[in-house]
């Protein structure tokens, strides 16, 4: 006989479970919490997903969700020849950078799973690696040497490097930057990576 | 006469002479697949004008070609009882191969594709997927997943909805499932269960070119035609290469106007049509239909000409600009899934997977019919070893402006699924262009609740829509 179904969908569980973990972190998540929280047996949850790793990708879908409607929102309203320059890499690169702080300001333990552990898990699956690879927008795409290619990837990466070490400190309470010092932060860098070859 | 069901044909461009004399196979078909009037006037009302574009003549009576060929099919039992053969075949295959058997039977011979003809009506048009019944009679649960057209063939067979054929022509090529599900039904008692299997060995270098390797192109043809001689012993009606060189013509006069229509679609901003209609007129590229391809090309010349009456007025379903994207096989059984996409500002396109007219054409001068019938399958993405694959694809990525590719909808599936996931990389790479991935059933949006899979596909369109503001500054 197919198992009844008593919830509504598979987005009840992931919410919860993004709950946990941006409460208490991944380490926190198990199929018996989630389910005390729903007021479910374990063995229900399983009629909506495979395994506790299946919602912790979920978890970090969910995240990159949230983050990405949140770039597109700032690109979208962006000017991309304002004052600050640097066209649309560099346009880009902000909205990525400011994005990501508002969203570790929100979800702490989120951010912290979705950049290290679920990051080293899961960035090369197909659900995610669109998202962990945005920026190869700029250097996997034709009409470029690979010599410019390679210098674009270099410039990016270091990028991503920077804003990910910010992030690191951020959230782990090393140093907590105020909006300004990481916006002031960002456009320094990318003046002096990006708009000086633009 | 139901009113309801008169109202449904007429919607799909039945004549009201046809609907008199169809009417009563018309009923019971709906009552063998448990369609009852609220689930017609759900369709009417609600499923197939907010997904189908309704306003397309074309559409409408595309539709009415599917249902047509279902009716058909349920017929089917009585044309046997009257001495007709039944000769049924899964799908992807070559069309000339079981249409040739239905122009040298004509009357005496009927063809079907009943598995994906069944699960491609309920869920594309009822939104009654024909899995779960099966989930409920037999082993085939969502923890051992298995392809809907699979299922449904078990199904079929224990409840007799349909009529046992004469002969199954099984082309399992690739899929290791298929040969398996003849045995499961000889095993569930059936030892009339007459089938004939096509398979290729899966020893190919990675990245060979099927249609031009003479060795592997002559296996198949020889396979092909070996096949045929088994089934015409079920059939008792010999099929000669005449009528195999007519199959192939009908057929490839058929994929050429697709080929039209896809490049119509392609090349046209904004693009006229979506993606499931036009998927609507590709799958049958795959399949061959008892009522051959008139009712299909008639449809599908009514909109070609309507595609291009709104590329004039510049109309389409989104605004010029939109992105579009690729798919391997847009998922027109879950048909809410492109309009979802539609409502996040992104058209789903063409397929890759039938986009395959142009590639095809190369073999025209191939004087041997089974061997230009075995190079033109070799142009099928999924017939050929992975990195064939990934050449065909790209190819049909650079020949066709897309921002971007999706895949998914067959994990269930041990022929295209277990690829999927390692075909994207290689292609983006290749390609230069981002591939997603919704995770799902081709044939059954149970396993997928609306609710899960709308904030995937919104952030898909945030991603892809982020890149095409940022690739309109080059």
């Amino acid at each position: 006989m197919a198992r009844s179904r008593v919830l509504d969908s598979k987005n009840q569980i992931i919410d919860v479970a993004f709950s946990i973990v941006d409460k208490d972190g991944a380490d926190d998540l198990s199929t018996r919490r989630i389910a005390k929280e729903l007021k479910v047996s374990t063995m229900t949850l399983y009629n909506y997903v495979q395994n506790v790793e299946e919602i912790k990708k979920e978890v970090l879908i969910k995240g990159v969700n949230i983050l990405f409607a949140s770039i597109y929102e700032k690109m979208r309203n962006c000017d991309f020849n304002d004052a600050n320059g640097g066209g649309r890499m560099a346009a880009y690169c902000r909205a990525y950078a400011y994005a990501l702080f508002e969203f570790a300001g929100k979800h702490k333990s989120i951010t912290r799973y979705m950049i290290g552990e679920g990051k080293t898990h899961y960035v090369n699956e197909a659900e995610l690696r669109p998202f962990y690879h945005s920026f190869d927008v700029f250097y996997n795409k034709r009409g470029l040497s690979q010599e410019e290619s390679a210098d674009i990837e270099k410039k990016c990466k270091m990028f991503q490097w920077m804003v990910l070490s910010m992030i690191h400190e951020y959230i782990d309470n090393i140093y907590n930057m105020s909006e300004e010092e990481v916006k002031e932060c960002i456009n320094l860098y990318i003046s002096k990576m990006l708009c000086s070859e633009q | 006469m139901s009113s309801v069901h008169e109202e449904f044909l007429q919607r799909i461009e039945f004549s009201n002479e046809e609907i008199k004399s169809i009417m009563p196979y018309w009923e019971h078909t709906c009552r063998l697949l448990g369609l009852n009037d609220k689930d017609v006037r759900i369709a009417i009302d609600e499923w197939i004008g907010k997904y189908w574009d309704m306003s397309l003549k074309g559409v409408r009576q595309c539709i009415g070609a599917y249902v047509r060929e279902l009716i058909e099919l349920v017929r089917m039992k009585e044309y046997q009882q009257n001495g007709a053969k039944i000769l049924y075949c899964n799908m992807p295959t070559h069309p000339a191969c079981l249409l040739s058997n239905k122009i040298a039977g004509g009357d005496r011979l009927h063809i079907a594709h009943p598995d994906w003809l069944v699960t491609s009506v309920m869920s594309a048009f009822f939104n009654k997927p024909v899995t779960s019944e099966v989930e409920d009679s037999f082993a085939m649960n969502p923890s051992c997943r298995h392809c809907a057209m699979n299922q449904f063939r078990i199904m079929a067979q224990k409840k007799q909805i349909i009529t046992n054929p004469d002969a199954y022509w099984n082309w399992g090529l690739c899929c290791n499932e298929g040969p398996k599900t003849e045995e499961m039904i000889r095993c569930l008692g059936n030892d009339d269960w007459h089938y004939v299997l096509t398979t290729l060995p899966h020893d190919v270098m990675n990245g060979a070119v099927e249609a031009d390797d003479e060795r592997r192109v002559e296996y198949l043809a020889r396979q092909l035609q070996e096949a045929q001689k088994k089934i015409s012993k079920y059939t008792e009606i010999d099929v000669s290469e005449t009528e195999v060189i007519e199959a192939e013509k009908q057929y490839f006069r058929y994929l050429q106007k697709v080929d039209d229509l896809t490049d119509i679609v392609s090349f046209s901003d904004p693009q006229p049509i979506g993606g499931n209609d036009l998927t609507l007129f590709s799958a049958p590229t795959a399949l061959a239909f008892d009522t051959g391809f008139h009712y299909l090309e008639e449809a599908l010349d009514t909109l070609i000409e309507e595609a291009r009456e709104r590329v004039q007025k510049k109309e389409g379903p989104l605004p010029a600009g939109s992105p579009r994207l690729a798919c391997h096989f847009v998922p027109y059984c879950v048909p809410w899934i492109a309009e979802e996409f539609k409502d996040a500002g992104i058209n789903l396109s063409i397929n890759t997977f039938f986009a395959t007219a142009k590639d095809q054409m190369k073999y025209n001068d191939e004087k041997d019919i089974y061997k230009k019938i075995a190079r033109q399958w070799f142009c099928n993405p999924c017939a050929v070893n992975l990195g064939n694959e990934a050449k065909l694809v790209v190819d049909r990525l650079e020949r066709y402006p897309v921002d971007g590719v999706l895949y998914g909808f067959f994990s269930f599936d041990r022929w295209i699924g277990s690829l999927q996931k390692m075909l994207i990389k290689t292609v983006e790479e290749r390609a230069g262009i981002p591939h997603f991935y919704l995770e799902g059933d081709f044939f059954d949006d149970s396993s997928c609740a609306f609710q899960d899979k709308k904030a995937r596909i919104e952030s898909i369109g945030y991603h892809v829509k982020i890149r095409k503001l940022i690739n309109a500054g080059d």
